[in-house]
């Protein structure tokens, strides 16, 4: 009763717009005080939340991609990948849902994916005859991989909460990453085939191909640097984002000399912006997290879980379809801030994997971010598009359908998930 | 009724929430439920290094903290982590027995900072760890990079010719996997509840320093409990200490045998080898009697007699 | 981020400062590696100068965000409202960030007293004062809950136009 009472009160607030981390926080700090709990918790938690080594990298890596978007880089990827397979039947789809996947390696974030890709592929798709909504539905769809393929925001802030190794994350992201593009890209060829009035595109020479290949590669071998380094032991997984964004410069003002003193200077302010907004609502999260353990929220729901479901399957199989229907309405920060607390106790019990888990976390959100009527992805595919929600919510059906497929095959091949981490 | 709660850092199945448990048990016993004890670990409410403050300030009623997270205020704390100074297990049994000179200094003085401390928990003496061969004197020290947590620690390592690499406790096992420091510094239980045989072969019982964690609970709070009442909590805290001392002594020997089992080597170096490292180490007391001032040296003379 | 008076102005030089602190974050870990790969010298002062940079460029940039519109909210109910509710929605929820803020800025002062009082250190190999980073709380979220306020009155009054907020594009800060 409580704990509808609690997410009542907080859907109130978010409704009325209230931003998130206020809501949070400021739900939080209402807690504490009618529970006769020290108000001093608020400020201390808050202070404490961004006293985190793992969380400096959030900023990192936002400047790492940042900086690679303002020199230009997507435009590179998306030439080069149409070069090698924009002449295919669906080619260009497929070069787009690549030029997601290669850019999700350097970026941590689905929206900057999204809008990144966007910008270059959404003319050049629509040009060539393929229809809006499928055009809209590919890039949502595709910039969530921006969250499964390492480097990875909502994986940083999943290893903070739950103790477990970002780096074990990260890797563990690439098989179900992988997966999910291959998926794509069937679903895009077997789609494209039903479009007669498709234009082909002519096949690109060779020279061509070589040259656009060339600009794509130092932002390949970034994205490689990056983790490689951290498993050549150069750096920890923090310093990473550092030596990333570092690159990010290298690559964009000294190789390809492409970045302007006011890009990097918009790079950084932009960075700065996500920066705070991520991480003011972490802070938020954390009073409310705070006040919930000491109403023992969490501790009931564990309790609730172990004496009624005692099998991994059907705890994963509700769990899914509880953030399924969480994630049409919440925005995706919030959703893993707000239930992985609250589901951690339950993991070891039942068996599951923390780390498997985190990554079918991340795929649930991925569905959040495009599912309407709250989805980040389908909000800037709209604004880079010029399309209407209705036209972008439309497209994304198809892939939400083939990421729940990936959670399926996920859930039942857990190797795709765990190897790659226990066995590098 | 009284409820009192205690946060914790470590999670419950650690031998120090085990331990608070039992504390649990016995004052719901002894008290027949008139005190409820609530535990939150694993840093739901409060990380390790915040304990002092949100305890001092009464957000909480108690809290575990290690022992060195008060050195902010009172130095003085260090001299668990003075180079071999407490390097036994009966020394250290001495130096926190209730009523003898060395805890009474402390407890006084964390006392100013609006926390009473109920009991001290035990967990172990700091070990090196490394691959291939053990760390038998300051030479095998020399430029090698050594993983520290906190400044005395780190002030130890500079001193006998490491080079001191802060490392949060999440991110030791990938820094040793992948080379990022050489040498490893934690407490034997450390390595067992990390697995870090899977990535460090040797165990160096250089018994540096003792790791030392206590109960505190808020002054206010303590004051305002009823006669009846703090005697309980000071009968099942008393209780409890024992407990943990006498289990510290079983955890180390079995965190150890288990080492072995996973294939490390345990190295324990000579009185001579003993001698290099204290020589070596003098200059880290020298600077800290230096910061810590009248309670220091009392506390650090405590200690030397014991 | 022009004009709106001198607490528009403080919280937007604030911003730049957040940006460029981000910015020292990356160069000193960037440091960092170098020193400690190539000359075996790692620091003792990047970790704990990062976190504490983080900390304040996070509570610095919060005030101008706000006035920008750029925190993330829930438009889906706002977006279905008229107009005049809306405006009541918008009043009600900068009320709600100005009270909060102000409690937390309040809440958080007394610990940063006493640091500085008692003269507390982080006992971290830098060892750097406490209230270092304690000062952010009262001193950011003060000047978050006054520019909640300010906000608040001239909505009421209609200097500023807070339904700018739907669906900026490119403008929204690219999150998760
Ligand atoms: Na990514
Ligand atoms: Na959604």
């Amino acid at each position: 009763m409580e704990t509808l009472l609690i997410l009542a009160a907080l859907f109130a607030l978010l409704l009325i717009g209230v931003p998130v981390a206020f809501a949070l926080g400021g739900l939080g700090l209402m807690l504490l005080a009618f529970g006769g709990f020290s108000p001093l918790m608020a400020p201390a938690g808050i202070l404490s939340s961004m006293d985190n080594f793992v969380l400096v990298s959030v900023p990192l890596f936002l400047l790492m991609a940042n900086v690679m978007l303002k020199g230009g880089v997507g435009k590179d990827l998306f030439a080069a990948l149409q070069a090698w397979v924009g002449h295919l039947p669906g080619g260009l789809a497929v070069a787009t849902i690549l030029a997601c996947g290669v850019f999700a390696a350097i970026s941590g974030s689905s929206v900057a994916t999204a809008a990144t890709i966007g910008t270059v592929a959404i003319p050049e798709m629509t040009k060539r005859g393929y229809p809006r909504h499928f055009t809209f539905g590919v890039l949502a769809a595709g910039g969530t991989l921006g969250i499964l393929i390492p480097p990875s925001l909502i994986m940083i802030i999943y290893g903070v909460i739950t103790e477990e190794s970002v780096l074990a994350l990260f890797i563990a992201g690439v098989g179900p990453g992988l997966l999910m593009i291959v998926f794509f890209i069937i679903y895009s060829i077997l789609y494209a085939r039903t479009l007669p009035s498709l234009e082909r595109i002519a096949k690109a020479t060779w020279e061509e191909r070589w040259s656009s290949g060339v600009r794509a590669l130092p932002t390949v071998a970034l994205a490689v640097f990056v983790i490689a380094g951290i498993y050549r032991g150069w750096y920890t997984p923090t310093e990473a984002a550092a030596i990333g964004f570092a690159g990010a410069l290298f690559v964009t003002g000294v190789v390809l000399r492409t970045l302007s003193l006011r890009d990097l200077w918009d790079a950084v302010v932009g960075s700065m912006k996500t920066t705070a907004v991520i991480l003011l609502i972490v802070a938020g999260a954390k009073v409310f997290g705070k006040a919930i353990a000491l109403y023992r929220i969490p501790q009931d729901v564990s309790a609730f879980i172990s004496t009624n479901i005692d099998s991994a399957g059907l705890f994963i199989l509700v769990v899914a379809l509880v953030l399924l229907v969480m994630g049409l309405f919440m925005e995706s920060l919030s959703l893993l801030l707000i239930m992985v607390p609250v589901l951690a106790g339950s993991l070891m019990p039942l068996g599951i994997d923390p780390i498997w888990f985190g990554v079918f976390f991340v795929i649930m959100v991925e569905c959040a971010l495009i599912t309407p009527p709250v989805g980040l992805n389908l909000y800037v595919i709209q604004a880079v598009g010029k399309g209407t929600l209705t036209e972008v919510a439309r497209g994304v059906l198809p892939f939400l359908a083939l990421m729940l497929l990936t959670v399926l095959v996920i859930t039942i091949f857990q190797d795709i998930v765990l190897w790659l981490p226990f066995h590098l | 009724e009284t409820t009192l709660r205690i946060t914790l850092q470590l999670p419950l199945k650690s031998h120090l929430g085990q331990n608070l448990l039992y504390f649990k048990e016995e004052v719901e016993k002894i008290s027949e439920g008139d005190v409820s004890v609530e535990i939150y670990d694993s840093a739901q409410l409060y990380k390790d290094k915040e304990v002092p403050d949100a305890v001092g300030s009464g957000q909480i009623e108690a809290g575990v903290a290690s022992l060195t997270t008060y050195v902010g205020e009172i130095p003085a704390v260090d001299v668990f982590y003075m180079p071999f100074l407490l390097n036994s297990e009966e020394k250290v049994r001495a130096a926190v027995a209730a009523g003898s000179p060395v805890r009474t200094l402390i407890d006084d003085a964390i006392a100013e900072t609006g926390a009473n401390v109920l009991w001290w928990q035990a967990y172990g003496t700091v070990i090196l760890l490394s691959n291939d061969a053990p760390i038998k004197t300051p030479d095998e020290m020399k430029g090698k990079k050594v993983r520290v947590f906190g400044k005395t620690l780190g002030q130890w390592v500079q001193a006998v010719g490491g080079v001191p690499t802060l490392i949060s406790g999440s991110e030791q096992f990938l820094a040793y996997q992948r080379g990022t420091v050489d040498v490893g510094m934690t407490g034997v239980s450390g390595v067992q509840s990390r697995s870090l045989w899977d990535v460090m072969d040797t165990i160096t019982r250089v018994n540096v320093a003792d790791i030392e964690f206590i109960v505190v609970i808020n002054q206010d709070y303590w004051e305002g409990l009823s006669e009846q009442e703090q005697m309980w909590i000071n009968e099942a805290a008393t209780r409890a200490q024992e407990r943990v001392r006498d289990e510290m002594s079983n955890i180390e020997a079995k965190a150890y045998s288990d080492a072995e089992a996973n294939g490390m080597a345990i190295y324990d170096p000579t009185p001579e080898e003993i001698e290099a490292w204290k020589t070596a180490s003098q200059p880290v007391i020298d600077t800290w009697l230096k910061e810590a001032g009248d309670l220091g040296q009392k506390v650090y003379d405590a200690a030397k007699s014991l | 981020m022009t004009g709106g008076g001198p607490v528009a102005w403080v919280a937007n030089a604030l911003a730049v400062v957040a940006a460029v602190l981000l910015f020292l974050i990356g160069a000193m870990l960037t440091y960092e590696v170098v020193a400690r790969y190539f000359f075996n010298a790692p620091t003792i002062w990047a970790e704990e100068l990062s976190r504490l940079f983080l900390t304040w460029a996070v509570f610095l940039a919060s005030a101008a965000l706000l006035r920008s519109n750029d925190h993330i909210r829930v438009t889906v109910l706002l977006d279905l409202m008229p107009r005049p509710a809306k405006k009541v929605a918008h009043v009600t929820s900068l009320t709600f960030v100005a009270v909060i803020a102000g409690l937390v800025a309040w809440h958080g002062f007394p610990t940063v007293a006493k640091s500085f009082a008692t003269g507390r250190s982080s006992g971290s190999m830098l060892d750097i004062p406490q209230w270092w980073s304690q000062a952010a709380i009262p001193l950011c979220f003060g000047l978050l809950s006054l520019q909640a306020l300010i906000l608040t009155v001239s909505t009421v009054c209609g200097g500023w136009d807070p339904f700018d907020y739907d669906h900026k594009g490119d403008e929204r800060p690219l999150t998760d």
